[in-house]
């Protein structure tokens, strides 16, 4: 903006600090005539004055000297009105020099106010709004900043917030690591890893115990993990402890290595004192070495992951306790030794101890128990109603079921009462063997005297008859030897009911037993054909031979039997080298017996005659009497006849048979 | 020839007759096939040797035994006939008076000879 003026001229003065806005000027030059300065809207300035020649003369050169900025200085009187009207258009900075007092140039200048106020007012609202604009701006401006301020704060909690969920993301993984950690050893690994950071902490420590008796420690030395134990009574802290001294002191004791400050967490078990073991402590231990500082930043971590840790720790030890608790109940139940199912109604085995696999691994309980395909017959499940006891038989097992139900299963147990079934039939057996022998006693008493009677009548006939060659004589002699032999019977019939009253002869032979039973059976055998064919006249065993020769006796007796028409019985002996045993095999042409039978033959009261004529005691008898002397009685199975072996044990053999 | 009297106490006819038979040649034999018959007998024949059975109906011959005298004990050679069995306590008591004791059965019948 071009300021014109004369500062030494007092009205300028006055002006310049008078209403007129800065930007007009208002010069009069010597005269206090009209002199007028318009602003135009460009910002331009009129001016007009009315001057001599002679002052303008001055004038100028004056204002050429103090404005340079002046380009045009004109004389009005040489411009006609347009001529005028096209340089105010033309130039944004004219000066007008006016040397006459011409009423048109008052006229111009009216004009040039006019446009000069309208200018004035629009440079106005031009300024107002330029205000506005700028109190725009400046509203604009703080509202920028207010913005920036705004943004930033949101930056910094969205920042904050970003670290919160990554913290939270990392309990989230340290909570998904530790679920799945399956021993306390992959736990401490895990903490090891997860604490790694804190350089002033050292790795962590386990020590727990389950009753105040024994301790355990799990540390680590190096890489190595490492689990110890002690009996001496520790000291478990009751809370969180930075400095925990007594557990360093015990640490050390159990580790076998000085310690730095223990920091001690104790953890809280709720599943495990739930189930009962309320003496169980745990805790865990970090060595560490840092300032209270590091140590607050490590607790806040620690602190986050405590809950999660000693939930692990809980289950970790509940789990390893229901393992240990089930083992024991799985032990004992696979150790009870007598057999146990737990069985479905369609038979399925659905748990069951060892004694009970007896067949197969799986399957039905007739499969794997008794090894049929069907169930056993008198199963307690294939009867309608509850029986809670019954007996079944598998093979030549039997068992007493005790059955119970389980909702939809079914509880056997089973007991083998093989023995002591075979136990009350030998008791009834020797009962049965008590009466008889009484009985027998008895009657071998009763029967001793008419024996003895005839015996005696029969000696005295055959001593007055006249020729022993005589038939007669020779009569009696048969009637007396069978007397002889009804006596022998009689005593070895107390001999078998009174045990032990035989006599015991330490050297028989079956020679020597064959000899002296082959009188008693002659007329048993008279119609067939005895063979003898005895190789052991030198092998001695222990028996009593009254009753061996009844064995023999009842043997051939019943050989002789069984042939109805001729037949043949052949008696043979031999040395088995390899047992040391005195063999005699009885093997006649008769009819045999049925394989199925022979294990049952020696049972006592079995008997194949018709009632009346056996007792069915005589096997039964003659293997107690064999066994008695270490010796056994069995029929060979054989294709025809009966073939029965007797083998007594060597006690000594003569030169002769070696 | 006057012959010394044996008697006979068995209730075993068969034993008594052969008994009988055999010790006719050297004895008077008279019989009794019970105790109180034989024990009646004795006391009134006194006989000098008597062949005692033991078990008998009515009376035992140990019940006949005690139902004597000393002195017809002492006067009396006797010999017991028995099968013996769980008799061991009567056996010994009366051992000072018995002369044998002869087990049934006997070896032989003439065996009764030799008393």
């Amino acid at each position: 903006m071009n300021r014109i003026g004369l500062a030494q001229h007092p009205d300028l003065k006055n002006l310049i600090q008078g209403e007129v806005p800065p930007d007009v000027y208002y010069w009069n030059y010597r005269f206090n005539s009209l002199g007028e300065v318009h602003s135009l809207p460009d910002g331009s300035i009129l001016f007009a004055v009315v001057l001599d020649f002679l002052q303008a003369k001055d004038f100028a050169e004056y204002f050429f000297s103090t404005n340079p900025t002046c380009y045009l200085f004109l004389n009005y009187t040489s411009f006609d009105l347009s001529s005028i009207q096209y340089i105010l258009e033309k130039h944004t900075k004219v000066y007008f020099l006016d040397f006459s007092k011409s009423n048109d140039l008052r006229f111009v200048l009216d004009r040039t106010v006019f446009l000069r106020e309208q200018a004035k007012n629009q440079r106005k609202t031009l300024d107002e709004s330029r205000k506005q604009i700028r109190e725009l701006e400046k509203l604009n401006l703080d509202l920028e900043s207010l913005v920036q301020e705004r943004s930033s704060i949101i930056e910094k909690s969205q920042k904050a917030e970003e670290e919160k969920l990554q913290k939270i993301r990392q309990l989230i993984r340290f909570i998904i690591e530790i679920s799945g950690v399956q021993s306390l050893d992959e736990l401490l690994l895990l903490l090891r890893k997860e604490f790694k950071k804190f350089s002033y902490v050292g790795l962590p420590i386990f020590v727990w115990q389950y009753s105040p008796s024994k301790t355990h420690v799990m540390s680590w030395r190096k890489d190595q993990l490492l689990e110890r134990s002690s009996h001496r009574v520790f000291h478990f802290p009751e809370q969180f402890n930075i400095v925990d001294r007594e557990m360093a002191l015990q640490l050390a004791d159990v580790l076998g290595r000085p310690m730095l400050n223990c920091m001690t967490l104790p953890v809280p078990m709720q599943l495990i004192h739930k189930s009962g073991l309320f003496d169980f402590r745990f805790c865990v231990v970090f060595e560490h070495s840092g300032s209270l500082q590091e140590i607050d930043f490590f607790l806040q971590e620690l602190t986050e992951r405590l809950q999660p840790i000693a939930m692990v720790i809980d289950r970790l030890l509940l789990e390893s306790e229901i393992r240990s608790s089930n083992l024991r109940w799985e032990t004992i139940f696979d150790q009870f030794p007598k057999p146990l199912a737990v069985i479905e109604r369609n038979f399925e085995v659905v748990r069951a101890n060892k004694a009970f696999y007896q067949h197969s691994k799986s399957g039905k309980c007739y499969q794997v128990f008794a090894g049929q395909n069907e169930p056993c017959e008198n199963c307690p499940m294939t009867s309608d109603e509850d029986k809670l006891d019954v007996q079944i038989k598998i093979k030549e097992q039997l068992y007493q079921v005790y059955s119970g139900s389980i909702q939809n299963f079914v509880v056997h147990q089973y007991e083998d009462i093989t023995q002591e079934r075979d136990l009350y039939l030998k008791v009834l057996q020797t009962e049965k063997l008590g009466a008889l022998g009484m009985l027998a006693s008895h009657i071998a008493h009763e029967l001793n005297n008419p024996l003895t009677g005839i015996q005696s009548l029969t000696e005295i006939l055959i001593s007055e008859s006249d020729s022993k060659e005589s038939q007669f004589s020779q009569d009696m002699l048969e009637i007396q030897n069978g007397a002889k032999r009804c006596q022998d019977i009689i005593r070895s019939l107390l001999d078998f009911t009174q045990t032990g009253s035989g006599q015991v002869a330490p050297q028989n032979t079956w020679e020597q037993l064959v000899t002296k039973t082959l009188p008693m059976v002659k007329a048993l055998t008279r119609k067939h054909e005895l063979i003898l064919d005895l190789k052991t006249p030198d092998c001695y065993f222990v028996a009593e031979p009254q009753l061996l020769q009844q064995v023999l006796f009842n043997l051939i007796d019943n050989s002789s039997q069984a042939m109805s028409t001729s037949g043949k019985i052949i008696l043979n002996s031999y040395l088995s080298s390899e047992t040391n045993e005195a063999v005699l095999v009885i093997h006649d042409s008769g009819p045999g017996i049925p394989p199925e039978l022979i294990d049952k033959v020696f049972e006592p009261f079995f008997t194949t005659k018709k009632e009346g004529l056996g007792t069915g005691l005589g096997l039964s008898l003659a293997k107690q009497v064999i066994q008695r002397y270490g010796g056994d009685i069995r029929f060979l199975p054989i294709s025809s006849g009966a073939k029965v072996e007797i083998r007594m044990p060597i006690t000594q053999v003569s030169k002769g048979a070696q | 020839m006057i012959l010394s009297k044996a008697l006979v106490i068995d209730d075993e006819d068969l034993i008594r007759q052969s008994a009988i038979r055999v010790l006719k040649k050297k004895y008077q034999v008279l019989e009794a096939s019970n105790g109180i018959d034989g024990l009646n007998l004795w006391k009134a024949e006194k006989p000098e040797i008597v062949f005692l059975d033991i078990l008998m109906p009515k009376m035992t011959g140990w019940q006949v035994l005690e139902s004597l005298e000393q002195s017809e004990l002492q006067n009396t050679k006797i010999v017991i006939m028995s099968a013996f069995s769980g008799e061991e306590q009567q056996r010994q008591q009366w051992a000072p008076f018995v002369h044998t004791f002869l087990p049934k059965p006997f070896g032989s019948i003439f065996d009764l000879l030799n008393f």
